[in-house]
Formats: C-alpha cells, structure tokens, sequence
C-alpha cells in the first residue's frame, strides 16, 4: 500500500481512537466524574458487569474496533519511530514484517478473548 | 561568464549531492536518532510535546498487549477476575495504571492539535514567514495552552480517581 494512505489510514484510525479510547478510559476510570455529570455509579469492574459487556453485541464490537484502530495506530508509530533509529534499508524491511506480524498476533489474541468471553456458557 | 548551453543539464556542485547513510558527517551523530529527539535545543514548547507525544506512544503501545492478556483472565472465571483485580491493586500497579490514564489523556488531547495541524487548520494562509510568526503566536499556541490546560485537568482528576478515591 501507498505511503500515503498507510498515513491517511493512521490519522482516520487517531480520530476513532479519540471517541472509542475515550468513551472507555472515561467509564473505566472516571466513575465519579460520570456519577457527578449524572450517570449513575455502578462498579464496572465487578465480574457480573464485565459478563454482561460481554455478552452485548455492541460492546464486542467496540472492543474490536478499538483493538483494531489503536494496534494500527501504535504499530505504525512505531515503525516510524524504528525506522528513524535504524534507517537502513534492510532494517526498515524487517521492521516492517515484525510490526505486522505483532500486529496480527495480538489482534487474533484479542478477538479470540472478546469472541470466546461472548459465548453463552 | 561563458555562455550556457541549454541542452546540457546543470551539474549540481558536490556539497549538495545526497550523502550515504554510512559517510553521514560526524557531527550530525548527535542530533539524530533518540538523542536527536531527546535534544530539544532552542526550539520551542512545541518540541517538547514531541517528545512527550512519542514517549506516551511508545509507553501506550507497549502496554496494550500487557492489557488484552490481563483482561482475558475473566474467561477462567469469577474467582481469577477477583485474583486478578486484587493483583492488580498493589500500590505499584494503581501508579502504573495512573501513569497510562496519564500517557492516554496527554496523548489524546495533543494528537488533536496534531490532527488540526495535519488537516490545515491551524496553518493559516500561504505567506512569507515573517518574525514574529503571527499565525504561531496567534493560532497554534493558544490551541496548544488550551489543550494542555484540559489534559492538566482530566489528568487530576484521573490521579484523584485512580490513587486518592
């Protein structure tokens, strides 16, 4: 793929980032700003909460999207900042093949988890 | 002056020609690669949260997969969530999971001043760049106070969420 739309691709991934990152950093870890704006506490940590995201369509999706969007836009960060440190053109190949490859893996990890923590048993 | 022949291609002179990787000059060896970042100069606050927007990146990125394999303890059961959750309550643990709320909240909000800038819209119109630079002093500087003004903000109440509460 053109260099160019690996970059338009990091951006559109960043703008996500900003909604779906933030919609979960704010119900993960602002449970008393949300309380204070109306949302009413509930522990979103406890085992029963979690099961119940879990077994939601929607928030499985998200978590997809969000796994997807942030793995793609650190990833390629990375391989710029890697690319800066070792610019030979031999290290930018195998930068490129680990990113990817890292990228996949943790990508088929995750979904893995969010698709098995959706079964029904 | 001796005439020039159009039909002959300019030379360029040897100091302009591109330099290989491997001959670089010596005394660039100090301004490139993470030093190069972490050496900031005389250039402005701008520079620093370049710094700062890579060093959360990298942090972020290094701790998503850490993230994904602790929260896919909950597939082993109510009881190894509970084990996991209080793992996770050591005091060194509340302060790293502070430092990523951090890293996000700051990485976020500059990476929207970032996408400002890379969509045009804290660029002004084409001009000559004329000292003092009025759409630096005027447009991109106070996006950025406003911006880590809100990311000092959330990142307080994040450490009272997190450590005090």
């Amino acid at each position: 793929m053109r260099e160019s739309r690996l970059w338009a691709l990091h951006l559109i991934a960043a703008a996500a980032l900003l909604a779906l990152g933030g919609l979960h950093m704010a119900l993960m870890h602002y449970p008393a700003l949300l309380g204070a704006l109306g949302r009413p506490s509930e522990p979103v940590l406890a085992f029963a909460a979690v099961a119940a995201r879990d077994r939601a369509a929607l928030w499985r999706g998200l978590y997809v999207l969000l796994l997807g969007f942030a793995l793609y836009h650190g990833l390629y960060g990375t391989r710029g900042i890697l690319r800066e440190v070792w610019p030979s053109p031999r290290a930018a190949r195998a930068i490129d093949v680990g990113v990817v490859l890292v990228g996949l893996l943790v990508f088929v990890y995750g979904v893995t988890v969010i698709a098995l923590a959706g079964m029904p048993w | 002056m001796p005439p020039t022949d159009p039909r002959v291609a300019p030379q360029t002179p040897a100091s302009a020609q591109p330099v290989a990787w491997a001959q670089r000059p010596r005394r660039l060896s100090g301004r490139l690669g993470v030093r190069g970042w972490l050496y900031a100069g005389r250039y402005p606050a701008e520079r620093y949260l370049y710094i700062l927007h890579r060093i959360s990146g990298l942090g972020l990125v290094l701790y998503l997969p850490l993230h994904v394999w602790v929260t896919a303890r909950r597939l082993e059961g109510p009881e190894v969530w509970e084990q996991t959750l209080a793992t996770l309550r050591h005091p060194a643990l509340v302060v790293g999971e502070f430092l990523v709320l951090a890293a996000f909240v700051f990485h976020a909000l500059n990476g929207i001043r970032l996408l400002a800038g890379h969509l045009g819209y804290t660029l002004g119109r084409p001009g000559h760049p004329v000292y003092p630079y009025p759409i630096a002093l005027h447009r991109q500087r106070p996006l950025a106070a406003v911006l880590m003004a809100l990311a000092a903000v959330f990142v307080a109440v994040g450490l009272w969420e997190v450590i005090v509460r």
